[in-house]
């Protein structure tokens, strides 16, 4: 779900750039110091992961976990996701440089979306409630995602409708996948470290 | 929230260390499996690799995630060495589009897909077996290059010098000219072919030295937090 160099017009790529500026001055300023290692996993996982694609129809997908980086790391998800992404572009020339601004506005609002999703089932009393609450924020991080892209596109001269489908259609199994891999993931921290998991009770415990 | 396992996370009294630390060996050998099994399949990354090649008058080109997976529908624009947009078409559902040279020059080629992924390719004089570059032999100027095939010319100019030859002889003949023919056809596939096994190989090596990056960045940011904590 990168943009690629050359596709989008200037207009675009600086708004791309002062967009992620803001945010990411924004976020680095709720990140303690206490959180730095766990950033360093999650942006490793982060870069990883969006390696790994699979085929879908006329198009191929790959994932992404924005959804799974927001949920763990919580505002300072915005920096840990727009690093792995200029790795991204630096050594596998996935995405690009110049468009790295837009490309961690495309990955990193949603990550933030889905961190407020996740908070919004805090205090679920079931196990099965916070794998809910992390499948919807994984997913809706991903369809987020498409949307964003759709209406970026839109600035290239095409239709958002029809880019809006598609890009929701081809991301539908990602949307799957993804929502389950952070249901998964946010459960196992929940059981065995619930303190990792940001704006939670047993974080603010500790 | 009121996570079941809270107490077992945070006291550690109910939940020992080992079954935490079990789970986690899991999760992290499911991860490693995933990742060796796309490894296996060559299914890194989601660039888009767009190759071309020229037979006759026809230019050929392929649009293929990872080089593998067909870029399907993708728009295909081609430039003159000006800039200028000389034609434009879509991919079929193989991901591969052809069409006729339309001018002698240097042609870029691009792709963009209809969610934004762009490659893009040149096909350049010596692609195209143009008369003047160094590998744009035509068959037939291959051929002539060997001593026997002088004779069967002169032959068929009908000189005076008579040469004969055996039918195995013309077996022999034909077959070289066929062989030097296909390998000067196929040389761009080759170098094709080599270009996206080295694209595959070089991934590995990168891929740890992303991590080796993240690890250093926030190993940095990490000593820079505890020297301010410092008094």
């Amino acid at each position: 779900m990168h943009v690629s160099e050359g596709v989008l017009a200037f207009p675009a790529i600086a708004a791309g750039w002062t967009g992620t500026t803001a945010i990411a001055v924004a976020s680095l300023r709720a990140v303690e110091g206490k959180d730095l290692p766990k950033m360093a996993v999650l942006t490793a996982v982060f870069f990883v992961a969006s390696l790994i694609h699979i085929p879908f129809g006329p198009t191929s997908v790959h994932l992404t976990l924005n959804g799974l980086v927001g949920v763990v790391i919580g505002i300072g998800a915005y920096p840990a996701i727009l690093l792995g992404l200029a790795l991204q572009a630096v050594l596998f020339q996935h995405g690009g440089l110049t468009v790295l601004g837009i490309n961690g506005v495309l990955m990193g609002l949603p990550a933030l979306a889905a961190y407020g999703i996740f908070r919004l089932g805090d205090g679920a009393a079931h196990r099965n409630k916070t794998a809910l609450f992390g499948f919807l924020a994984g997913a809706a991080a991903t369809a987020l995602t498409g949307l964003l892209l759709a209406l970026l596109l839109t600035t290239t001269g095409k239709a958002f409708l029809p880019v809006a489908k598609l890009a929701l259609f081809a991301h539908l199994p990602l949307m799957v996948v993804e929502g389950l891999v952070t249901a998964a993931a946010v459960s196992f921290l929940a059981r065995v470290k619930p303190e990792m998991l940001p704006g939670t009770h047993a974080s603010r415990e500790v | 929230m009121q996570h079941p396992g809270k107490e077992r996370g945070i006291q550690g009294d109910k939940a020992p260390a080992f079954a935490a630390g079990r789970h986690a060996a899991l999760l992290i050998c499911a991860l490693c499996l995933l990742c060796l099994a796309d490894f296996h399949h060559g299914a890194w990354a989601h660039s888009v690799y767009l190759h071309a090649y020229v037979a006759g008058e026809q230019c050929f080109v392929q649009g293929l995630f990872n080089g593998t997976e067909p870029a399907a529908d993708a728009r295909i624009e081609v430039f003159d060495d000006q800039g200028k947009r000389l034609l434009q078409g879509k991919t079929d559902g193989k991901g591969a589009f052809s069409f006729e040279i339309p001018k002698r020059t240097t042609l870029d080629i691009v792709l963009t897909t209809p969610l934004g992924h762009r490659g893009q390719t040149r096909i350049g004089q010596a692609e195209r077996g143009d008369p003047a570059a160094p590998s744009g032999k035509t068959a037939g100027d291959a051929a002539s290059d060997g001593g026997h095939f002088h004779g069967a010319e002169h032959h068929h100019q009908g000189q005076s010098a008579m040469v004969v030859i055996t039918p195995h002889e013309l077996e022999g003949l034909l077959d070289h000219a066929v062989d030097q023919s296909l390998d000067e056809k196929l040389a761009p596939l080759y170098g094709m072919m080599a270009r996206i096994e080295q694209r595959r190989e070089e991934k590995a090596p990168r891929l740890l030295s992303g991590i080796g990056y993240i690890l250093g960045i926030f190993g940095a940011a990490m000593y820079v937090a505890s020297r301010r904590k410092q008094p």
